[in-house]
């Protein structure tokens, strides 16, 4: 049988109707405990249902209530409890409603009949579309080839599962997506510092030196880094933001400084310049928590003066000389940083030089500065050791990246396409969306089309994304508000906590959680994978994962994290983390390495970030700053090893991005950006979302569209050496005249209505999709351009042509 | 027991990020339909570059002490005691004359349901003790609810907090209960500009008005 939308609409309202909560699900009327707001009503005066659980439109996992009624979700409010969001959720929290009943979401398994991407499909049974998958990687591992299946995923928070399942069915051809985020911030700290993860206490804080961030509208941890912002901001707190772009951050930041795309490091190096020069460095610091000295320090910043980084960035000596004396006399300050800084060829270098600015005036680890990541943990249950020898192709890791410690994604269908280094058989995504995600649209789609290059694709979704259109089977994933996942986000209190998500309702149709499908395909593989991974389902992991975690044990386990939604650990702020001397019971066993001074257990040599204890500093032992993938010292690294030995500047540098070298007077530098009312790429089909931002017209500087004889609202082309691009112009004061900013959360051509404007029938008939225009989406132009040092994918450097279309 | 209450807002446009956390909140609070706002806001841009910025506006039903949309609306508006403009029988045609009235575009004609609506102020939340579902959620707490007649209410000390506040169209002589604090150079006349009253919203304006979508 075919389906149409149709039918899938009829199932889908059918199955709405008679999902039921009861059963499982916790019967409380939380909502009338809390100590305001809440909605425990309907309009009508009829109670509601309300269910703690963790939010998933966007990464900041924000603790929810979902509102019930009927067995139906009403409506999505904040968690009070929750230490990080404080009961406040942002729009896209809300609009979670529209995840669960958007018209077009996928209900039922489906196998492709017609050719790769014609959009011919047949529903199949659950047990047809699990015996098949189990059948190819049954086959695939009996071969002795697990690597010939590649796991590929976006926005993966059931890690608890397909860590265990893919390590015990033995494949290494693991993807994610770290490299289209800001993986550059990731590596460049993981240089630095250590574990990677920053949290500006911007509650606390004088003083918030900004370099492209947009935390107001979307960050990791958007919303309740925005509540603290605002919170500083009101005790008199400045933010100043250097962004290329009026932000609503820079909007509303004491001083917004437009920078030229790419030079934020070198603005960034000239005030460490500045204030080192003045005098205004912490020079205990500098000498006892980082391994450079205060002269070397000094003789290599002389080089970046004010004056050289006006002529390369456009901003003001003068006005970097006036920030620089601001920030390091206005303590504690922080330096926030994020993709307007990294999504560069010198991404990763330039968060090194973010870091330096905040090292070298003491603001790391202090209160109102820069900490390093602060989170609580879930235990794990009881298991056997999973020993199974995992094998990998090397198609994940793009090529001649030094340090892809979170991979390369945006290269991985480069490297099937090429081939070289082996091609998966069966490619499995699960809520990733190459198509659409990375740059180079064109050539992604002619990758997944081809099955030369990709045999058999798997595709995990709950929505008929642009890559889940090019699959040839689909299993209907559960969206986050019908299913169960640990969560421990980092903490914007600072307190450790851990959240639960756990099912507001029923999964709708068939739809079924992919964790409990891999529990479901270790059974039906067999040998020794149903022994690795023995729990029953999703909530047998979860009861038994409470039992094993610190402190919830003994204050109600699983009950008490079902009522509340999250559980704090430990109830007491701590600064100065790695300045803790460390106990004698925690030096037993450990040897020190003469060259760096770390503290080590295991082995004769340290080698692995794994083996680190702590760091000596001046005959005592302290805790340090821990590594975490490259196995450098307790020590902030302003100098690296690491770097030199693979040709990069060993001290914080300014790398010129080698496109902006040879630009001609008519080129423009494209840059994207994100809005407070969307989520990257998974959030256009919700219709309240995308009735406020539908649409995304690029925005010029009424100067530079002069120029090109562009008038607010005319069509306009822009090109670049990978593809061309038609959208509207936007004309606004709000832009660095040298660029051309583009959002980058529209345009989409599948995803189902309300994303792609393709109108099979209103889905009320009250109501209609009144715009007509869905925007142009800015990655058919882009290319999978990456950092050599990160692999970071260089979004904001493409330089363009723009003229009237 | 003091006098009977008054409920009325703050925006707190210091704290306001234009978000849209309040939008949502009502779009499903109050289950309204594409193409139909009981709210929204909106942005305006100022200055030249470099020194440009950006003001957002949380537009509203004012809830008018004196509401010239009551007036004019036959008997198919009421106000209660506490101050609260509610809508009695929406499919009356005589509130298209109450849509003319209102200065400020908040009453609306839901064209799919046939019927003229506009912000309740969650009367149905209020009335049950709760704050309405744009208060409950905005995530900086840029919008404080509450009685004003109660000097412990959250409005009653946001308000003594922020010194001084403003209301849009004073000159209507309206008394609106949407009270505003931190318009800066002179955002508040630029904004006013934007509602020239007398009509509804129309989409485009909404379009263009809310997060530059053309």
């Amino acid at each position: 049988m075919n389906l149409s939308r149709r039918d899938f609409m009829k199932l889908g309202m059918a199955a709405g109707a008679i999902v039921a909560g009861g059963g499982s699900l916790p019967t409380l009327s939380y909502s009338e405990e809390l100590a305001k707001g809440g909605s425990s009503f309907s309009l009508a005066g009829k109670k509601r249902l309300g269910v703690p659980s963790s939010c998933l439109q966007c990464v900041a996992v924000c603790g929810i209530v979902g509102y019930v009624e009927g067995g139906r979700l009403m409506k999505i409010e904040g968690n009070p409890l929750h230490p990080n969001n404080r009961g406040r959720v942002c729009s896209k929290a809300q609009a979670g409603v529209n995840q669960v009943y958007d018209p077009d979401r996928i209900l039922y398994p489906m196998r492709r009949v017609g050719a790769r991407g014609e959009g011919k499909w047949k529903r199949i049974s659950w047990d047809e579309a699990l015996g098949e998958v189990a059948g190819r990687l049954k086959k695939l591992r009996d071969a002795g080839h697990p690597e010939k299946f590649m796991f590929h995923y976006g926005r993966n928070r059931a890690g608890w599962v397909t860590g265990p399942f893919l390590a015990a069915y033995g494949t290494k051809t693991i993807g994610n997506h770290t490299s289209i985020c800001e993986v550059a911030k990731w590596t460049g700290q993981e240089l630095t510092w250590g574990a990677h993860y920053d949290i500006n206490d911007v509650a606390n804080t004088r003083y918030m030196l900004n370099f492209g961030s947009n935390p107001l509208e979307a960050h990791t941890s958007h919303n309740y880094f925005a509540q603290r912002i605002v919170e500083g901001m009101e005790k008199g707190a400045k933010l100043v933001t250097f962004d290329v772009r009026l932000s609503n951050t820079a909007a509303k930041s004491t001083e917004w400084i437009p920078v030229k795309p790419g030079t934020d490091g070198l603005v960034a190096l000239a005030m460490a310049n500045v204030i080192m020069q003045e005098g205004l460095h912490d020079k205990n610091f500098i000498e006892t928590w980082t391994n450079v000295t205060v002269a070397e320090l000094k003789a290599h910043l002389a080089q970046y003066t004010p004056e050289k980084a006006e002529v390369e960035s456009g901003v003001p000596a003068a006005t970097i000389r006036r920030i620089a004396r601001e920030f390091a006399k206005n303590r504690p300050s922080t330096v926030i940083s994020y993709r307007g800084l990294v999504a560069h060829e010198n991404g990763a270098m330039n968060e090194r030089c973010a870091k330096l600015l905040d090292a070298i005036v003491g603001n790391i680890e202090a209160k109102g500065g820069t900490l390093t990541n602060r989170k609580g943990g879930w235990g794990k249950p009881k298991s056997p050791k999973i020993e199974v020898k995992a094998k990998g192709l090397k198609i994940i890791d793009g090529e001649n990246i030094a340090y892809p410690t979170h991979h390369v994604n945006h290269r991985v269908l480069h490297m099937i396409k090429d081939g070289k280094n082996g091609r998966p058989d069966m490619y499995m995504t699960y809520v990733y969306n190459p198509a659409y995600v990375n740059g180079e649209a064109a050539f992604n789609i002619s990758v997944l089309k081809d099955e030369s290059l990709i045999p058999f694709h798997v595709a995990v979704d709950a929505y008929m994304s642009e890559s889940t259109e090019l699959a040839d089977l689909i299993l209907p994933d559960a969206t986050y508000l019908e299913r169960w996942d640990p969560e421990a986000p980092s903490s914007y209190s600072l307190i450790p906590f851990v959240a639960l998500r756990q099912p507001v309702v029923k999964p709708l149709g068939e739809a079924r959680a992919f964790q409990d499908v891999l529990l479901d395909l270790a059974r039906r593989i067999g040998e020794d994978m149903p022994k690795l991974l023995p729990w029953k389902d999703s909530e047998d992991y979860m009861r038994q994962a409470a039992a094993q975690t610190a402190g919830l044990k003994d204050a109600g386990g699983f009950d008490r994290i079902r009522r509340d939604g999250v559980f704090v650990q430990n109830n007491k702020v701590e600064y100065q983390k790695h300045a803790k001397e460390l106990s004698a019971a925690a030096l037993k066993g450990t040897k020190v390495d003469p060259k760096t001074g770390v503290i080590f257990k295991g082995g004769d040599a340290y080698k692995s970030d794994k083996q680190y204890v702590g760091q000596m500093v001046k005959g005592k032992a302290y805790a340090g700053f821990k590594p975490d993938k490259i196995p450098k010292s307790g020590l902030i690294e302003l100098k690296s090893e690491f770097l030199a030995k693979k040709g990069f500047p060993a001290l914080p540098s300014y790398l010129p991005i080698t496109a902006h070298k040879k630009m001609g007077p008519e080129d423009l530098i494209l840059t994207t950006f994100k809005v407070n009312a969307q989520i990257h790429s998974r959030s256009q089909n919700c219709k309240w979302l995308t009735e406020i931002f539908h649409s995304n017209p690029a925005w010029l500087n009424p100067k530079t569209a002069a120029a090109r004889g562009i008038k607010n609202g005319d069509e306009i082309r822009i090109r670049s050496a990978v593809g061309e691009l038609k959208t509207k112009a936007r004309l606004t004061e709000g832009v660095h005249p040298g660029t051309v900013a583009v959002s980058m959360h529209c345009g989409h051509w599948a995803y189902g209505r309300y994303a792609s404007g393709k109108t099979p029938f209103p889905e009320r008939k009250d109501e209609q999709i009144w715009w007509k225009d869905n925007g142009a989406h800015p990655n058919w132009i882009i290319p999978n351009h990456p950092d050599p040092i990160s692999g970071q994918l260089a979004w904001m450097d493409t330089v363009v042509k723009v003229e009237r279309a | 027991m003091a006098s009977k209450k008054r409920y009325a807002l703050l925006v707190d446009l210091d704290r306001c990020i234009g978000c849209h956390a309040c939008s949502v909140a009502c779009k499903s609070e109050m289950g309204v339909p594409l193409g139909v706002w009981l709210s929204h806001v909106k942005y305006l841009e100022d200055g030249a570059y470099p020194n440009t910025t950006r003001y957002f506006l949380r537009n509203q039903c004012n809830q008018c002490s004196n509401p010239p949309c009551v007036a004019a609306s036959g008997g198919a508006m009421i106000q209660r005691e506490d101050g609260v403009v509610l809508i009695k029988d929406p499919k009356s045609p005589s509130l298209k004359t109450s849509m003319i009235a209102c200065p400020y575009h908040n009453i609306s004609f839901d064209e799919g349901r046939g019927e003229f609506v506009k912000c309740t102020f969650c009367s149905h939340r209020v009335d049950r003790g709760l704050v309405p579902a744009c208060a409950n959620t905005c995530p900086t707490e840029a919008l404080a609810f509450g009685d004003l007649n109660d000097p412990d209410s959250e409005i009653r000390k946001r308000l003594k907090v922020k010194g001084k506040s403003e209301v849009l169209k004073e000159r209507m002589g309206t008394k609106p209960n949407i009270y505003y604090a931190g318009f800066k150079n002179g955002a508040r006349e630029k904004f006013e500009k934007l509602i020239p009253g007398h009509r509804q919203w129309t989409a485009r304006e909404i379009e263009q008005q809310t997060s530059f979508n053309a």
